[in-house]
């Protein structure tokens, strides 16, 4: 199978090493050369819940000052890391103009967004807390929050992996919508039916694996605790067609998004 | 003087059916129109055009193809006349050459073929007295500028497609094949021009003088006696001497395959292009002499390339007088043009490969100036014009074949010269071999990847490893990033004292030593940092310098007191500013062709007034494309030229205004970025029908067409980019009113400069782009981060071994180094002339869109919004977050112009 391209566009002031988190992701390891000019500087191949992608990263790196640069950017594309030093309690603040900017451009308040925390290596330099950061993420809904650090590598893959599992998710929901739209009215039972199970398994599927990861890497995104949350509960009532019922509440929410 | 006169009278003696490879369609042919059988092979053409042909069928056609657009197919002979005016006839010999020869093996026969048609096209211009652009036929005619700078730019294409290097490939060998057609068919433009200009003022301009080939008048070659030829000279440093000579050698060489190649076969011609050779090469020969009496003797290798050189001119000279000694000239060339030119390739090769090696024992020496007592004879390489001994043109034609490691010349084309000179000493371990107690990292291709700051000095001063050009300039313009002045200062000063007194090149390290403090005061220095250096460097000179060199005392002790008075590099900054592309600078049209600007008085007015009294508003739609284009490039290429390599250095362009140096670099960003608002704001600005508001994006697209042809990629950038913001584009109904050739436009000119594949279409692109050009600075910034964020400063000796301590890692710096390079290359200003009126007016409007936009960023949005509002349920709602004040749907434009 093809691995689908996903275009990942990394935001943040300048000097917060945003440009070390994308080169920790493409680089893997931390090489002793890396050459910024060829082909290939910007992309990496990876699986996510089994499937394969390929991440395209646009990095504003070095252009932060020409913003009808950083708009191009932006319209192109899908899922957005905010990143900010924990060393630097000016570059949060930044962030905040930024995602309004993505939310305006993109002209949706739920665009896939992960905030990153970087230097988190740095411990003793830290001015912003990690609950403080959390707190805004929770603000923005639905948004991930890790802290990484591009020096050790930690939590770098997880970040993107997330990003890929957001748009992913954002993608079926707007399929499902579209869905919606179909003259014939949608009822629980109707929406168990038809090319949109599979949709909505697979959705679940790969929930389930996000959670497991992220607990295990100690950052919990405000969103999927939630999701756990709600999920655990309706297990219990409805094993079987949990499915399809999820699918309904997204659907609901993703047509609302749109509308908005 | 028309073409069919123009065939000199020997050709007239031939039947008349003579074979003429090139052909001149005297009428327009358009074989649809005919009722030919097989009118699908045959060639349409226009009037003027030009075929090489191949054979003739006994019917009349004629199996060509045409030099406009490379096609191949029947022509009609009686719709063609044979071309062949004298003035453009070696130009003509040349491209058949090219066109029709054995297929180019190696990048050598492309030199050559290239040299050969750059000596046509040299010919042409002298023989019809255009050579340099001070010749009073030029200044008085604006169409023959024109075609004269058109015809330049062809060759510089295919100079700089020569530069570039590379193995032959069938790719390359079509591309020189298409750019002969066009050097030829701007020749014949040209031509034609001249023809014009020379029958309408008969009187004004000096008459033409078409030698012809038996005439004796040929100016190339023997009307000058050899004493014309040369002027002595104030002695040179060697390495200049060594340049120049070698040059000279091979245009003289050039000239002499010319000859054989271009029928002009007169025994007399022939020898006396032989002779001024033969001088060339024993003056050549002379100073590499003086330079190899500097070498130790382990630099044997020079003299044997010496000895080479002079027996291949031996070859050739013999060669030469067989031909000229046998009964038919003629004949014996025929036959032994083969041998002449293998010997001229010959003498070439060796001239190269001697070339080299003396500039490597000038490295390794130090460069020095000749001696005062003989006089040093100065070419003037038959274009003698005033003070300017060497043409453009035929600096260029030098630098074709100039393969050699010049550490004068750009860095640009480093890569390609250090291949060159790596093949050469291939086979000499001898200067491979490095101690190993020198503990400097080597990648495979033998450029140092790191090492400790001791170790890179001795790599910096090293007297038996071939200096690298690239090194040096690197290390002195990234050593304030891992190392202090003082450090240095001591690493050299120590580096000088604890020199073995056995070292087998003990002067040449000492003086390697001496000359890193000398380049390091004349270029690179620093005065905020580096003063502190300087105590060190006084106690080194007064010490040990003047103890062991005495005779370089003088000019460092001077230098340490330069650095403290002058604040600018004291030795024009040719090998600090990296890249500077002086062989393809030097063929821009001089002021005289500066284009006229495309203006009105009554605009200009209009503009004044806005200046003094701020109404009423100028009309962008009022600007000419091409004039806007213009001046919007002056200005964003004096700010692009202005940046110095410090502020791309360590991320320096990201630091906060005030606390960074790099303010050139922030100020052009600020450009583009105060551009791309005012362009959104031109076409928000006012209460305005939707076709006017569509007429302004119209205009503006056609600005970005124009600073495409201007090769203007920052400013095509800084349009596209407001034109596809989100502002701009939410504006369905008036992007709807674009007409469909726009669309089709923008789309194309969007397409220029994408992001996908790291910009790979554009690095392409910008690859083989000659100046005048600006390139899109973001990529060269996002680049030079990553160089510095993705590569650490520090790297283990061995990864693999027991030694882990960390050593600088000086590929970073490398790295660095050479994108800085790569944007040199394009600081080479445009020449047009500033519209005052109009660069005020853009100042003003620059000011006035930054300041309301530090104001409000939203502004546009909302003037978006209002103009055509957001709809359906979604609206509202995104209203809220735009900035600090909420706006409700509906206000006025004038309130909102308030907020």
């Amino acid at each position: 199978m093809a691995s689908r391209e996903y275009n990942i566009v990394v935001l943040g002031a300048g000097g917060v090493g945003k440009s070390a988190v994308t080169v920790q992701f493409v680089q893997g390891i931390f090489l002793n050369s890396y050459d910024p000019t060829i082909e290939d500087s910007y992309r990496r191949q990876m699986d996510v819940d089994g499937r394969s992608c390929t991440l395209e990263i646009l990095d504003t790196a070095g252009v932060e000052q020409f913003t009808a640069m950083r708009e191009l950017y932006i319209k192109n594309g899908q899922g957005f890391l905010l990143v900010y030093s924990v060393t630097d309690r000016s570059s949060l603040q930044e962030l905040i103009k930024l995602r309004e900017q993505v939310c305006r451009i993109k002209d949706n308040q739920h665009v896939p967004i992960v905030l990153v925390g970087n230097k988190a290596d740095l411990g003793h330099a830290r001015t912003v807390s990690f609950q403080e950061a959390k707190n805004l993420a929770h603000n923005w809904g639905t948004s991930s929050f890790y802290e990484t650090s591009a020096r050790t590598a930690a939590h770098i893959d997880d970040v993107f992996a997330d990003i890929v599992r957001q748009i992913q998710k954002r993608e079926s929901a707007a399929a499902a919508t579209t869905e919606a739209t179909a003259p014939e009215p949608m009822t629980p039972s109707s929406s168990s039916s038809g090319s949109s199970t599979s949709h909505g398994r697979n959705l679940s599927a790969s929930e389930k694996q996000a959670h497991g990861r992220n607990f295990s890497i100690g950052a919990l995104s405000t969103s999927d605790r939630r999701s756990t949350k709600r999920s655990s509960d309706r297990h219990s009532e409805l094993p079987v067609s949990k499915g399809g019922f999820e699918k309904k509440k997204k659907k609901k929410s993703a047509g609302l998004c749109v509308i908005l | 003087m028309s073409v069919s006169s123009s065939i000199s009278s020997d050709s007239s003696a031939t039947p008349v059916y003579a074979f003429h490879p090139f052909l001149r369609a005297t009428h327009s042919f358009d074989p649809t129109s005919k009722t030919s059988p097989s009118n699908a092979s045959c060639l349409v053409f226009e009037k003027e055009e030009l075929f090489l042909i191949h054979s003739f069928h006994t019917s009349g056609w004629g199996d060509g193809t045409s030099l406009l657009s490379g096609r191949r197919g029947w022509i009609p002979s009686n719709y063609c006349e044979p071309y062949d005016p004298a003035p453009i006839r070696p130009l003509l010999a040349a491209a058949l050459a090219a066109l029709t020869g054995p297929q180019l093996e190696s990048n050598r026969d492309f030199q050559i073929a290239v040299t050969t048609l750059v000596s046509g096209v040299r010919s042409l211009l002298d023989s019809v007295s255009c050579l340099t652009r001070d010749e009073p036929a030029l200044k008085s005619s604006d169409s023959l500028r024109r075609s004269r700078r058109a015809l330049l730019s062809d060759v510089a294409i295919m100079v700089s497609c020569v530069r570039r290097g590379g193995a032959m490939t069938p790719t390359l060998s079509k591309e020189l094949h298409a750019l002969t057609g066009k050097i030829v068919m701007s020749a014949v433009a040209f031509l034609t021009a001249r023809e014009k200009e020379t029958a309408s003022f008969p009187d004004s301009v000096r008459p033409l003088v078409y030698a012809g080939e038996d005439s004796g008048s040929d100016r190339n070659s023997n009307s000058s006696s050899f004493a014309d030829d040369v002027f002595y000279y104030q002695p040179v440093s060697a390495l200049a001497r060594l340049n120049f000579l070698y040059d000279a050698l091979l245009v003289r060489l050039g000239s002499f395959i010319n000859k054989l190649l271009v029928h002009t076969r007169s025994p007399a011609t022939l020898l006396t292009t032989v002779r001024h050779a033969v001088h060339a090469a024993r003056e050549f020969l002379a100073v590499v002499e003086t330079i190899s009496s500097h070498a130790s003797p382990a630099m044997y290798s020079l003299e044997d390339a010496k000895e080479t050189v002079y027996r291949c001119i031996t070859i050739l000279v013999s060669s030469a007088r067989d031909v000229v000694g046998s009964g038919n000239v003629q004949q014996a060339v025929l036959v032994r043009t083969q041998t002449l030119s293998i010997s001229i390739t010959e003498c070439v090769r060796s001239a190269g490969v001697c070339l080299a090696k003396a500039k490597y024992v000038i490295c390794c020496v130090g460069d020095f100036d000749l001696e005062v007592d003989r006089h040093y004879l100065e070419y003037r390489l038959r274009s003698s014009v005033g003070n300017d001994h060497r043409s453009s043109l035929e600096k260029s034609m030098a630098l074709v074949p100039a393969c050699a490691d010049d550490p004068n010349i750009s860095l640009s084309v480093l890569s390609f010269e250090e291949g060159k000179v790596a093949s050469i000493y291939e086979d000499d371990t001898h200067f491979k071999r490095t101690p190993p107690q020198d503990r400097v990292i080597y990648n495979a291709d033998g450029q140092v990847q790191g090492g400790s700051i001791e170790a890179l000095v001795k790599h910096l001063t090293s007297s038996n490893a071939t200096p690298d050009a690239l090194f040096s300039s690197s290390f002195f313009l990234t050593f304030r990033l891992f190392t202090t002045p003082i450090a240095l200062a001591q690493a050299l000063a120590h580096r000088f004292s604890s020199l073995p007194p056995d070292e087998p090149n003990l002067l040449a390290a000492q003086l390697r030593t001496c000359n890193a403090f000398k380049g390091w005061m004349e270029s690179h220095w620093q005065r905020e940092t580096d003063n502190e250096a300087l105590p060190i460097i006084i106690d080194f000179v007064n010490g040990p310098l003047k103890i062991h060199l005495p005779f370089a005392f003088r000019r460092l002790i001077e230098l340490t007191q330069q650095v403290v008075d002058i604040n600018h590099p004291l030795v024009p900054r040719s090998m600090s500013k990296l890249g500077i592309n002086t062989s393809l600078g030097i063929l821009l049209p001089d002021s005289s062709s500066v284009p006229t600007p495309i203006v009105n008085k009554a605009h200009l007015a209009t503009l004044a007034k806005y200046a003094r009294e701020g109404s009423p508003d100028p009309s962008i739609l009022d600007f000419d494309p091409l004039e806007l284009a213009r001046q919007i490039t002056i200005k964003e290429s004096s700010q692009f030229c202005q940046i110095i390599p410090e502020e791309l250095l360590g991320q320096e362009f990201s630091k906060k205004s005030g606390k960074s140096v790099a303010v050139n670099v922030k100020a052009m960003s600020s450009l583009s970025t105060d551009l791309a608002n005012y362009i959104g704001e031109t076409i928000l600005a006012n209460e305005v029908p939707l076709k006017f508001r569509m007429n302004v994006i119209r205009h503006w697209i056609r600005v970005a067409e124009k600073c495409l042809e201007l090769k203007n990629y920052n400013c095509l950038m800084a349009v596209t980019c407001a034109l596809q913001s989100s502002v701009i584009m939410r504006l369905k109904k008036t992007w709807e009113l674009l007409p469909p050739r726009y669309h089709a436009l923008f789309a194309e000119l969007k397409s220029i400069i994408v992001y996908e594949k790291n910009y790979a279409s554009y690095r392409t692109l910008l690859r083989n782009q000659t100046v005048p050009c600006i390139p899109y600075l973001g990529v060269y910034l996002t680049d030079l981060t990553f160089a510095d964020e993705g590569n650490p400063d520090f790297r283990v000796f061995h990864p693999n071994t027991e030694d882990a301590s960390p050593v600088i890692n000086f590929d970073k710096h490398m790295r660095t180094t050479k994108i800085i390079a790569d944007l040199q290359r394009f600081q080479v200003p445009y020449r047009f002339q500033g519209v005052p009126e109009i660069q005020d007016w853009l100042d003003i409007e620059i000011r006035r869109v930054h300041e309301m936009y530090q104001k409000d960023q939203h502004m546009l949005y909302r003037r978006s919004c209002y103009v055509e509002p957001r709809t359906g349920a979604s609206s509202g709602k995104f209203m809220g977050i735009v900035g600090d004040t909420t706006i409700k749907e509906g206000v006025s434009w004038n309130e909102e112009i308030k907020t």
